[in-house]
């Protein structure tokens, strides 16, 4: 199996991209990965294309992507894994290049959500997880599933609405700095209180929002990418599990053991020590879709003991500066939550900090060289745990 | 904002596209936050879909008597709800069992920004209990006001016919 690294990173302004088709967006942030990684589109040998769909027009993703881009030669597919389709892209195209397969593929994610109505996109997520038996019936939402994680994890540990919201508030003020950010205002504490519930005990300020963009990432072999580049960052480990469909087949609410198994595998695989893997990160990007996910985030990647992740919160732990920087880009509260083009847009951030090119006041102290991310799908049903070196 | 405000809503929308294209000859709309220029599609797809339920016949028989039934396995013992046929640990195939003891809540949440084809009813509450038969059930939790349930509390599983769809499922009550 050969070493594989990411030689050139691109990425889109995430938001309410009105302004662009979904190949459009794909095609912006392909053609930066490719320029950065020094390559043309010939040279590419296959893609993978990260994309949850339904709320957008086209049916076939990679396929519009690959002629947009140039690519109609080389082998293709679409990769789904709900809000970690992108991570599972890396998995694909990593795996690709480490198999032997091909010397150079590309990982894209792309998602165009805001082609559909509110209602409508709040209909397709909710309707991912198991539809038949927790959707038909009951009409659960996107929020409304972490909702329930939110409801048994402080009725347990008493953490409050107000230690949820510290997540929002250090999110927020991160995108402020990210120029590739949706939301680029600070909010305070008080901002996030006030917003509206739309699935209590979450509230609008604690829900990542409907965002299009896309972002690329350009893998090669060891034998390739040593010619290319004087700084390769190497795809270290990843680390993937699966959880049940229906969350009524699940032990509790308070954690995601797919998350779990996910680091566990990765920190096994890169040689970090599970007990204390904040020694040997230097930052990581975590799935926070709600407040809720960052904080068991940090439980189930061992930043925190089980019921303690949200004191890491309350105790601004996870800004630079802390025991561990946590979503220096924003995060997906406040860069925006593209489903299919998350992951790879955490790469791309995995990248720029390890190769120390993030914007003034949110670059992480690289002292490792080891970036982590952390990319769940639907209610914790696909985890994916990444670890990027130099 | 309830569904007929959203009916609404929506015709006036489409009134002004239609007037958009007698002008204009182009359904082009502008984006209401960029202003960007977006082509209104012109087909609509309904989509419903049929799903099979020959192997869950006797849930379905169940719920017309009023019972909410799971399934166990003779084999193993290892108990299933949502029901299934088959038993996913040995493959044997399952025996229905009624669950009829009475439930705790485990966690709950109330659902006000929802999807689209729950837009016509109330703000609704969806929580998950386990039960002595060693399942967990998801589902619509009765509740009368904003603050009456919490997590432990009893509950037990009932059946009702939803309105306005005119059809049997099943919800968690509050035991008094």
């Amino acid at each position: 199996m050969e070493r594989v690294a990411i030689v050139g990173v691109g990425i889109t302004r995430f938001g309410r991209r009105s302004d662009k088709t979904l190949q459009e967006l794909a095609f912006e942030a392909g053609l930066a990965a490719l320029r950065d990684a020094g390559l043309e589109t010939r040279d590419v040998e296959f893609l993978a294309v990260g994309c949850a769909g339904g709320w957008s027009s086209e049916p076939l993703p990679a396929v519009v992507v690959a002629e947009h881009l140039g690519l109609e030669g080389v082998g293709s597919m679409r990769v789904e894994a709900a809000c970690a389709s992108g991570s599972a892209a890396i998995k694909v195209a990593a795996d690709i290049v480490s198999s032997g397969s091909a010397d150079i593929a590309m990982a894209l994610g792309v998602e165009k959500m805001n082609e559909s109505p509110t209602p409508n996109v709040m209909e397709l997520i909710g309707r991912a997880g198991n539809y038949f038996w927790e959707f038909e019936n009951f009409g659960l939402t996107f929020p409304g599933y972490y909702a329930l994680y939110a409801t048994a994890y402080m009725n347990k540990y008493g953490a409050t609405e107000e230690d949820l919201s510290e997540i929002s508030v250090k999110n927020h003020y991160y995108g402020s700095l990210n120029p590739y950010a949706q939301f680029r205002e600070p909010v305070k504490l008080e901002d996030v209180m006030r917003s509206r519930y739309v699935a209590w005990p979450l509230r609008l300020l604690h829900c990542s929002p409907i965002t299009d963009g896309a972002a690329a990432a350009v893998l090669a072999s060891e034998r390739v990418a040593r010619k290319l580049t004087d700084s390769p960052v190497w795809v270290r480990a990843i680390g993937s599990a699966t959880g049940s469909a229906n969350l009524s087949r699940r032990e509790d609410f308070l954690g995601f053991p797919p998350a779990r198994r996910a680091a566990q595998e990765a920190y096994r695989r890169a040689g970090i020590d599970p007990e204390r893997p904040y020694r040997q990160v230097d930052a990581a990007l975590v799935h926070d879709c709600f407040t809720i996910a960052e904080i068991i985030a940090y439980e189930d990647l061992g930043f925190a003991r089980r019921g303690e992740g949200f004191m890491l919160a309350k105790e601004h732990q996870t800004y630079i500066g802390g025991l561990v920087p946590v979503n220096v880009d924003g995060g997906l509260k406040a860069k925006g939550h593209p489903i299919g083009a998350t992951g790879v847009g955490m790469a791309v951030e995995a990248v720029k900090q390890l190769r120390r090119q993030a914007e003034p006041g949110r670059q992480a102290d690289i002292r490792h060289g080891v970036v982590l991310t952390h990319n769940v799908g639907g209610t914790g049903h696909y985890a994916y745990v990444t670890i990027y070196s130099t | 904002m309830d569904r007929s405000q959203i009916e609404e809503l929506i015709k006036s929308y489409l009134a002004a596209i239609e007037e958009e294209k007698r002008r204009t000859g182009l359904p082009i709309v502008r984006d209401e936050k960029t202003g960007d220029p977006l082509y209104f599609d012109q087909r609509e797809l309904r989509l419903r879909y049929l799903i099979p339920v020959k192997g869950l016949k006797q849930f379905f028989d169940g719920l017309a008597r009023g019972e909410v039934l799971y399934t166990k396995c003779p084999s193993c013992g290892t108990s299933y709800f949502p029901p299934q046929p088959t038993c996913s640990k040995c493959g044997s195939e399952t025996r229905w069992e009624r669950i009829s003891g009475e439930g705790e809540l485990l966690s709950f949440t109330r659902i006000y920004a929802k999807p689209t084809s729950f837009l016509h009813y109330d703000d609704y509450v969806v929580g998950i209990a386990s039960f002595p038969e060693g399942v967990k059930v998801l589902a619509w939790v009765k509740s009368g006001g904003a603050s009456d349930i919490h997590v432990g509390m009893r509950v037990r599983l009932e059946v009702e016919r939803r309105e306005p769809e005119n059809y049997y499922t099943y919800i968690l009550v509050p035991v008094e």
